[in-house]
């Protein structure tokens, strides 16, 4: 069964997993696991079930695609691979969404994203993800005023 | 995901006189005004959530509340337990049992506890 087949169904009785691989690179170790409540094999790969939530951006047109992943922390799992990172080594993370029932068919992927910022307390742990392309994160702005830029607006005066 | 059993105390049967289960629903379901329903599964695989009581000689206390504090860490790591069809299965206790002492010489605990799908 298809994605398109399965999204416009009254009862969609396939589940929507979202799988996500960390590329701990730094470590020479890939973490991986499923939003979902047992364990998944997709493509050979063994994705542990992990609850998460994504948090997806205002698609206006106006502001840099980000993601948010929030895990919970109160295992402390992810603790020893954030603390080791590196500056500039930052873990890319791979999201790929398959149906339940076919857990070989990866129906989308996000694979251009790493991990810009984290933020984690004793309960959970947030991820920010940019894109990896430098083009296409914010960047500082500014705006062209009469107050800073007098020069420009002379002809105004 | 691993987890660590505590093990029960051998005076302890493991058996319970009540057992009341429902599974986490699972499924987002959505009502329009015509009274169409829309559904989504969002997972695979079942969690369940039971709560179930057992009255139990007042001598027998030390060695349950020991099941839970010592064995389980105070609930941290999961137990085995008899199911009401005679399985022996793993549950992790969410909370501390709840003790009435209906009489001097019997004691009664209550406890709530989940099964995940990946136990």
């Amino acid at each position: 069964m298809t994605m398109a087949t399965v999204v416009n169904s009254m009862q969609i009785v396939e589940p929507f997993l979202w799988l996500l691989t960390f590329d701990d690179y730094q470590n020479n170790t890939v973490l991986r696991a499923v939003g979902n409540l047992e364990d998944v094999t997709s493509r050979g790969e063994v994705y542990t079930a992990f609850p998460f939530e994504i948090v997806l951006p205002t698609d206006d047109g106006q502001k840099p695609q980000t993601l948010k992943l929030v895990f919970p922390n109160v295992g402390q799992e992810l603790m020893q691979l954030i603390r080791e990172y590196a500056p500039g080594l930052n873990p890319k993370i791979k999201m790929e969404l398959i149906l339940a029932s076919a857990p070989d068919n990866v129906e989308k992927t996000l694979d251009f994203m790493e991990v810009g910022n984290v933020t984690y307390n004793a309960l959970a742990v947030t991820f920010d993800l940019v894109s990896s392309s430098i083009f296409a994160r914010r960047t500082c702005t500014g705006t062209y005023n009469q107050a800073e830029f007098p020069g420009l607006f002379w002809a105004l005066q | 995901m691993a987890m660590e059993i505590g093990d029960r105390p051998a005076t302890l049967d493991g058996c319970w006189a009540t057992w009341s289960e429902q599974d986490v629903d699972n499924v987002i379901r959505t009502d329009y005004d015509s009274g169409a329903m829309q559904t989504r599964r969002r997972f695979t695989g079942t969690n369940r959530v039971v709560t179930a009581s057992v009255t139990m000689k007042a001598e027998l206390y030390s060695d349950f509340m020991n099941w839970f504090r010592v064995n389980q860490r105070g609930g941290a790591n999961a137990t085995y337990v008899i199911t009401p069809y005679g399985e022996e299965e793993v549950f992790q206790w969410t909370g501390p049992p709840a003790i009435s002492w209906p009489e001097a010489g019997a004691f009664t605990a209550t406890v709530t506890m989940w099964q995940g799908a990946w136990f």
